[in-house]
């Protein structure tokens, strides 16, 4: 970024022909008018969802060749997951709210949604922890489980396993950047990825919700 | 470090928009939750089209996808259901396969 500044001062990211300037469209930091970074979180992200798109697909495939399905009302709790889903989508939402309040310069909102965010998501953990314990409690391994479809509790380890690990990893950075926030070293564009990969993480609990529990 | 020189122009959402989304987004999972649990006729369709509601408000306003320029949107939107659309498309070629195969 220096490097780029000294060569051309006034000039935008690229170094473009200064006849160029005015027009707004040259301007446009990428092909897509966001920043490079957004940009390439973008393709990170569509990455990430088709990993856990494979995941549903393959969990879809096997439940329609499976001749029987357990059911899953006889071993999660319609409230438990509702208070899951619940803490998730707040800790999104509040992090899009952290996320403006810090474009707009207010600092107090930004500190607060954030830190609410970070705790949100140790709570999710914390509840996925004790639901993997129940359902290992239950009898369910990764190979076999007690209600004759040995492929349900292989599958819902590795599928919730995945994003359970995606938030730990989100909290993990989320709480880095805070810090480094906190004493300056970190840019808003840093900050608003790290939102967007903490919005993703809930746009997959969503599918989630509804292809292993629900449907 | 510093922000880059020329960002894009994001329109400032306010928290409000955000507090409605969100009171939308707990009406839709109630509404998903009990029809999962209830087990209603045609529940299935219900619950695909819950979610779809959930992932459209999640990734329009909380990911900004909505206040992005259109050749973004139909980058990740088309980008993402086409690539997943094959996806599915191999894994159950493949499949079918693999248990003609094992018979």
């Amino acid at each position: 970024m220096e490097g780029i500044k000294k060569m051309e001062p006034t000039a935008g990211i690229q170094g473009l022909p200064a006849q160029n300037r005015e027009e707004k469209d040259h301007f446009a930091p990428s092909a897509f008018s966001t920043n490079r970074k957004k940009t390439m979180m973008w393709v990170f992200i569509i990455s990430d969802a088709l990993l856990f798109g494979t995941f549903l697909a393959v969990y879809t495939f096997e439940r329609f060749i499976s001749p029987t399905w357990p059911d899953r009302w006889k071993i999660f709790d319609p409230g438990y997951l509702a208070v899951m889903t619940v803490v998730l989508l707040s800790s999104s939402t509040f992090m899009a709210t952290a996320v403006e309040g810090l474009k707009q310069g207010k600092m107090k909102r930004f500190g607060f949604f954030y830190t609410i965010t970070i705790l949100c998501g140790i709570g999710f953990l914390g509840m996925q922890a004790h639901e993997w314990a129940h359902f290992i409690g239950l009898g369910a391994r990764l190979n076999t489980n007690p209600w004759g479809v040995p492929l349900f509790s292989g599958l819902f380890f590795m599928i919730t396993g995945f994003h359970g690990f995606h938030v730990l990893t989100g909290v993990l950075i989320l709480s880095f950047i805070g810090i480094l926030k906190a004493v300056g070293k970190v840019s808003d564009d840093t900050i608003e990825l790290a939102g967007m990969y903490w919005s993703f993480v809930d746009l997959v609990w969503v599918f989630i919700l509804a292809v292993i529990y629900l449907l | 470090m510093e922000n880059l020189p020329i960002k894009s122009e994001e329109p400032i959402v306010s928290p409000k928009t955000f507090f409605l989304v969100w009171v939308i987004l707990m009406v839709l999972t109630v509404f998903e939750i009990t029809a999962g649990y209830k087990g209603i006729a045609g529940k299935d369709y219900l619950i695909l089209i819950l979610m779809l509601g959930q992932a459209y408000l999640v990734s329009f306003y909380f990911m900004h996808l909505r206040f992005e320029k259109l050749p973004l949107i139909l980058s990740v939107v088309l980008g993402v259901l086409l690539t997943i659309g094959l996806l599915c498309a191999l894994i159950i070629w493949d499949g079918t396969h693999i248990i003609q195969l094992s018979r």
